[in-house]
């Protein structure tokens, strides 16, 4: 499988790779992520699940069950 | 093939002209006759997707993916024209197009190189994803802001489906597409060219020049400029969105890192030589 590409999110105005910088800056689970660092949730949508697949390629994906089990 | 993956992606979106607007939120004192007037040349100018979808059922004949996406594209651009339409039907009927206005952006359009329509067209969905943003924010009636915002978000949607069927391209004719996708990415990120680049202000029937543009058939055919800049206020700050999203997803496409339009140029040269 090919390495997710680092696209351009027309709706977030910002590269996948910033928004990799803003949640290795300040990493926040991937629901939060969106909220916080993108503009996906008014926006299209399409990125939503190839963002997902990039930022885990990164080893920076906080699903909301890790945090769970984490406590 | 792309287009069961793309129709499902579609529909999980699709919003109904029925349900999904809030019409009853209309606020008449919240418009202006001139912003009716904009939504009325919107309205216009999305009609041109019909056009637009037999020139790329013609050039892409040979591309049965392509093809059957194009429906949805087509149906989804025709929406846009009908909820603008239903907007004036509702709230301002002086300001409803008649149907030769309607027609009268159906023209042939000039055979085009099928790549390089599909760059231009990937290139077009993201100014008007941005146009319809700036719309957003310049107006103030809560119902047309909705709409502006649906119609940015397809558009959005559009540019990534356009990117998925250009990044087939690369893998199928890797040489043909790169070429014809730097040559109008170039084209489109161009200080050179006026802020109204998209495909609607494209001559595209030699037969009928001058009268062979979308833009230049409408109504009022000096709209367009005037909406931009005086109304709308498409400043450089928007532009540069624009350009952010060609470059940044060409940059995707072709693996190279293109900062700005000059760097997207100069690798283009630099492949030439």
């Amino acid at each position: 499988m090919s390495e997710p590409a680092n696209l351009h999110c027309l709706c977030s105005d910002r590269s996948f790779e910033a928004i990799l910088a803003l949640q290795a800056f300040a990493p926040l689970p991937f629901d939060a992520l969106l909220d916080a660092y993108t503009g996906c949730r008014s926006g299209c949508g399409s990125c939503i699940e190839r963002l997902r697949a990039y930022v885990a390629a990164r080893g920076l994906l906080i699903e909301p069950e890790s945090l769970a089990e984490v406590r | 093939m792309l287009f069961p993956i793309l129709y499902d992606r579609l529909e999980d979106c699709r919003w109904s002209l029925r349900h999904d607007i809030p019409w009853h939120l209309f606020d008449a004192g919240r418009l202006t006759h001139r912003q009716l007037h904009g939504i009325k040349m919107n309205a216009i100018l999305e009609w041109s997707a019909m056009p637009t979808a037999e020139m790329f059922l013609r050039d892409h004949g040979g591309d049965t993916d392509f093809s059957a996406f194009v429906s949805i594209w087509f149906f989804e651009e025709q929406r846009h024209s009908l909820v603008l339409l239903e907007y004036l039907r509702r709230f301002a009927p002086d300001f409803v197009p008649t149907e030769d206005e309607l027609a009268a952006v159906r023209f042939p359009f000039d055979e085009a190189p099928p790549l390089e329509s599909l760059a231009l067209h990937f290139c077009g969905e993201v100014r008007l994803n941005q146009w319809y943003r700036c719309a957003r924010a310049h107006h103030t009636e809560p119902v047309i802001r909705h709409i502006y915002q649906l119609l940015a978000n397809d558009e959005a949607r559009h540019a990534r489906a356009y990117h998925d069927y250009m990044k087939r391209a690369l893998e199928r004719t890797p040489q043909a597409a790169r070429d014809a996708f730097l040559k109008i990415g170039v084209l489109m990120t161009s200080v050179r060219m006026n802020r109204a680049m998209h495909p609607t202000n494209l001559h595209v029937n030699k037969s009928l020049y001058p009268d062979d543009t979308v833009a230049g058939r409408l109504p009022d055919p000096e709209w367009l400029v005037t909406w931009l800049d005086s109304e709308i206020r498409f400043d450089a700050s928007w532009e540069s969105r624009v350009e952010q999203g060609i470059l940044g997803n060409l940059s995707a496409l072709l693996g190279q890192p293109f900062p700005d339009a000059h760097a997207l140029r100069a690798f283009r040269r630099a492949l030439a030589h």
